[in-house]
């Protein structure tokens, strides 16, 4: 039985004679990525520093995705990730800022957390950063997590 | 009236939902820029360094950077980490695009940067936009 579908060579490789399938630049043969939705979603984090929120994304499967936030020293951070950073307040105090990013996806919904704790090692004063406005930055796949292509 | 191209799964219908599909015109696949690898190598005493990749797309592209970070280990992680040190200090590393330049940057603390130390870096570029 003959094998049906379409690819396409990189550049420098004959197409016909591709056996190495990382040669190839496009293969209906494989499973590729692509993008269904890109997406910021915004909270602002609770008197426990946390945000803990759900968004609808309503594909009715569970989608891979990449999930980016960026943290208080305005790093871009990868999520799931735990960041640190430090700053010296007016009082010339040393603070810690401590920050939990993860999230739960799934069918019809995205979940986004974040906790967000200081701590001042002068002091040795502890709390919650509440009142602070995150973004999660989101990259829907129209893959499907269990997809096994 | 929609025109594009489908292409499905094995066993699967072209009018079938979208996570069906392997190719959908209506949606972007992934497509590589530029790829490489290299060693970001630090000097003792300058807090870290920082890596610059030129691609002049004139926008910012997608990416993503792993590499056997930190020192010493032996597996690739992400370079988006925040690495405990000892005494409330840690390393982080991170990568981020901007318009003509990918960076990929360590800053080391006091403790970890009295050494030369040098790290990993597998980069991949796609022509894709971070639009985020």
């Amino acid at each position: 039985m003959s094998s049906w579908g379409l690819k396409g060579s990189n550049d420098n490789k004959d197409v016909l004679n591709v056996t190495d399938v990382k040669d190839l630049a496009f293969t209906s043969g494989k499973g590729m990525l692509g993008l269904r939705q890109a997406i910021v979603y915004s909270d602002v984090t609770d008197l426990n520093g946390e945000i803990n929120v759900l968004n609808n994304h309503n594909f009715g499967y569970i989608p891979i995705v990449f999930v980016e936030s960026v943290s208080w020293d305005n790093k871009r951070v990868k999520i799931p990730n735990e960041w640190h950073s430090f700053y010296i307040n007016s009082y010339r105090e040393t603070i810690e800022i401590t920050e939990y990013f993860n999230y739960h996806i799934s069918k019809n919904q995205f979940r986004m957390m974040i906790k967000s704790q200081y701590f001042n090692y002068d002091t040795f004063a502890s709390g919650n950063n509440s009142g602070i406005t995150y973004q999660f930055k989101v990259r829907y796949l129209f893959n499907e997590n269990t997809d096994t292509i | 009236m929609d025109f594009g191209l489908r292409l499905s799964k094995s066993n699967n219908n072209v009018t079938d939902s979208l996570e069906k599909m392997l190719v959908d015109s209506g949606y972007p696949l992934f497509k590589r820029f530029v790829q490489g690898s290299g060693i970001l190598s630090t000097t003792a005493g300058n807090g870290g360094a920082t890596v610059e990749i030129s691609h002049n797309l004139g926008y910012k592209p997608s990416a993503n950077v792993s590499g056997k970070i930190p020192y010493g280990s032996n597996k690739y992680k992400e370079w988006s980490l925040w690495d405990y040190q000892g005494l409330q200090l840690g390393d982080t590393y991170e990568y981020y695009p901007d318009t003509n330049k990918l960076y990929i940057k360590v800053e080391l603390c006091s403790l970890s940067d009295t050494v030369n130390r040098s790290f990993s870096y597998d980069y991949i570029i796609f022509y894709d936009e971070a639009t985020l």
